[in-house]
């Protein structure tokens, strides 16, 4: 047997050279196994990523060539356009509403289906169903037959003889409407609230207990305690998920009304697809990355002072 | 030597497909040219696309048979589907070098797909495969013609119009006759709100259907003209504010936070129930509402006595372009002038992109009764008074986005008339000094 022939039979090799060669048919081949993930993250996540970072430093429209600008639509984006202050306000104002919301539904029902029941299980799928469905078009579609003046939900106001409130058409409250339909969708965070409360220590609970502490005092001296980890992982996600918030608004009230509910994201798709200025909706999906990262990095910063970990979150 | 071979293998399509989607990222520059390829007797494959509803699916469908039995080298693939995204798919296409052979054009995207864009063939090219003679030049020459250049051949004659309830027209008195200007819009208004609290006589009012063609009637300019400037003064457009907010407070318009969420009038669920008794709509989008107000017809577009011009909307109904890059220019040019020209397709496809512009298959058409009497009417009123038609930076739907959202503000009472039409100034001149 030869040394290459051993090594591709996987024999043993002595000597360290024959131990580093040793590894790279095994990693090829791993490298082939994932080669469907690794093709579709390059073409469909890693090139349109780098392809926009340039995009945003050029004129283009898709019909014709592109031509550099260089960083003439970030000083267009930021000194003349009264529609982008207009939108980031709104994206704001919906992640500060609909985020904390979200949790607190999420959390509340993980304490409710934290419990010992029959059909426990059967209850938490049934609660898990709307993420399923998710922000979809069709959901969205449903959700403005709801909330228009003449909907569902009117109607239910009517039989308590309370007046029609205009849910959708008043620009002071359709921002409001548009953050239920995420905060609907607060299954994921739910389950893991869930496996966060199932791993608080039952003794914990009989210690307070003997301490003599309310139910109040125990959720908020043990139990939220020990879920900031699970709070600050959430946290995150659905902040990230509400910056890029897109459908709620385009089915429900296409931005409207005044421009109410013109979030980032149909900012982006306005000008991209409806203006069809590539360049310049790239700059201002960068701006938004941007915008997400310092968000992110601000709050992993400060979780040192709220989130706390058993270990002492340094890991030892 | 094995790892190498291994390492290239990955490597080497993995190379590729980052070359190939770079590429794909880049637009070409060969322009290009038409091929001249000679396709008589050949067997070619055209790709034809358009949207609309399932009655003109089914009829292009079956237009698309006729044609096909009678020249079998000919295959038409058909694509269709719902107006929305189509815009957005169509330049993708044309950015990809995807773009069908033969496709109708919105008469907002012609400035960008045929002017700038230059995607799309100039059919006098082709006019030995066309028959143009069947269509009116003078229509032709006012409403297809972009830059010297024919962009498509028109599917049939479009037009703004009033469109009124006959039935809401009659419960408040109001003569089916009446000659509508902005003035007795205002005056029939009021006393309709005054009789009842929740009638309207209009819906709501956007910027194409009220903001243009008001200032336009004033001035006697394009909304914004050739040169980049605007066409009105700051006082013209305070006019049309105020006259808007007017006719909210008396009751005129039903109010905007009811009707803001039905920017298609034909959705409004109180015109659906008879509250709301005329709209300004285009003779092409007559069929979709009669579905749910069978009882309408059609007036004149309020047009004051002393206006500068009529600033009646008149387009051609999506003029059909045939892409530069086709390989069958001629093939699909001969399709194109059947589907449009020919008795025969006129026949299958009546009035589904409203009536046609030859008039000898118009008249036809009439005469058999195969088209709704209520768009042949519309069409004629339109075409018995057009405006100037509109001239492609005043199709700009970037510009007109910032009329839309300044009207809007308006019709909430958020921002004065004069105020409003110093920021509408104000921004559209910003936009213009950037636009290349």
């Amino acid at each position: 047997m030869t040394h290459q022939s051993a090594q591709a039979a996987g024999g043993q090799t002595p000597g360290s050279e024959g131990k580093r060669r040793k590894r790279k048919p095994g990693s090829l081949v791993a490298y082939l196994y994932i080669s469907p993930w690794l093709i579709g993250f390059i073409v469909l996540t890693l090139v349109p990523f780098v392809a926009s970072f340039i995009y945003s430093f050029t004129d283009y429209n898709m019909v014709r060539k592109q031509t550099f600008v260089g960083l003439a639509n970030y000083i267009e984006i930021f000194t003349k356009d009264p529609v982008f202050v207009q939108s980031l306000r709104v994206t704001l104002l919906y992640v500060v509403i609909a985020v904390p919301l979200k949790l607190i539904v999420a959390l509340l029902v993980a304490m409710l289906l934290n419990v010992k029941m029959r059909g426990i299980s059967i209850y938490r799928t049934i609660y898990y169903l709307p993420s399923i469905l998710g922000g979809s078009v069709a959901v969205s579609v449903l959700w403005r037959f709801m909330f228009m003046r003449e909907g569902l939900v009117n109607e239910m106001l009517s039989y308590f003889s309370l007046p029609p409130v205009n849910w959708l058409g008043d620009p002071n409250l359709a921002l409001f409407t548009i953050t239920l339909l995420p905060v609907w969708e607060f299954g994921s965070s739910m389950v893991l609230f869930l496996a966060g409360l199932k791993q608080v220590p039952a003794e914990l609970y009989e210690a307070s207990k003997v301490d003599g502490a309310s139910r109040v005092r125990t959720f908020f001296s043990v139990t939220l305690p020990l879920l900031t980890p699970i709070v600050l992982f959430n946290l995150i996600m659905q902040m990230i998920n509400a910056f890029q918030q897109f459908t709620a608004a385009f089915v429900i009230t296409d931005g409207g009304p005044m421009k109410s509910t013109y979030l980032y994201g149909m900012m982006l798709y306005d000008n991209a697809f409806q203006f069809f200025k590539m360049g310049y909706a790239s700059a201002q999906s960068w701006i938004l990355f941007l915008i997400i990262l310092v968000f992110t990095f601000v709050l992993f910063k400060t979780s040192n002072r709220w989130a706390h970990y058993e270990d002492g979150g340094d890991g030892k | 030597m094995k790892n190498r071979n291994w390492r290239k293998a990955v490597a080497l399509p993995l190379v590729a497909m980052l070359a190939t989607a770079l590429t794909a990222c880049g637009s070409d520059e060969s322009g290009g040219k038409a091929p001249e390829g000679k396709t008589d007797g050949e067997k070619v494959t055209l790709r034809f696309s358009w949207w609309g509803s399932e009655v003109r699916h089914k009829a292009l469908l079956e237009a698309i048979d006729i044609y096909t039995e009678a020249n079998p080298n000919v295959v038409i693939e058909p694509e269709y589907g719902g107006f929305e995204g189509y815009y957005q798919k169509l330049v993708t296409q044309f950015a990809g070098g995807t773009a069908p052979d033969l496709t109708p054009l919105s008469v907002d995207w012609i400035d960008e797909i045929a002017v700038k864009g230059d995607l799309v063939l100039d059919l006098n090219t082709l006019k030995d495969y066309l028959n143009l003679d069947a269509f009116d030049k003078e229509f032709l020459d006012s409403y297809a013609v972009y830059d010297g250049k024919l962009v498509g051949l028109p599917m049939g004659a479009n037009g703004m119009i009033t469109l009124y309830n006959k039935e809401f027209f009659d419960r408040f008195d109001i003569a089916h006759d009446t000659v509508w200007d902005w003035e007795t819009i205002h005056t029939i208004g009021k006393q309709v709100h005054e009789k009842d609290a929740n009638a309207y006589l209009l819906g709501m009012f956007d910027y194409r259907i009220f903001l243009q063609p008001f200032v336009n009637q004033l001035t006697g300019n394009q909304w914004i003209q050739n040169d980049k400037t605007v066409g009105f003064a700051e006082e013209d457009v305070t006019k049309a504010f105020s006259y808007y907010q007017q006719l909210i407070a008396d009751g005129v318009i039903q109010p905007v936070a009811e009707s803001s969420l039905y920017p298609d009038m034909a959705d409004n669920l109180q015109w659906q129930n008879g509250n709301i008794g005329m709209m300004f709509t285009l003779a092409s989008t007559i069929a979709k509402v009669k579905t749910y107000t069978p009882g309408v017809d059609v007036a004149m577009f309020p047009v004051p006595s002393d206006a500068k011009t009529s600033a009646v909307l008149v387009n051609p109904s999506n003029p059909l372009a045939i892409n530069k890059k086709s390989k069958h220019p001629e093939e699909a040019a001969k399709f194109a002038s059947w589907l449009l020209t020919s008795e025969e397709a006129s026949l299958v496809l009546k009035d589904v992109f409203s009536v046609p512009v030859v008039k000898a298959n118009a008249d036809k058409l009439v005469e058999e009764g195969l088209i709704d009497p209520t768009v042949a009417k519309a069409v004629d009123l339109a075409l018995s008074n057009p405006g100037e038609p509109v001239n492609g930076l005043s199709s700009n739907q970037e510009l007109n986005q910032i009329a839309q959202d300044i009207l809007e503000r308006v019709a909430f009472g958020k921002v004065a008339p004069d105020a409003a039409a110093s920021e509408l100034t104000e921004r559209l001149k910003d936009k213009l000094a950037l636009i290349k």
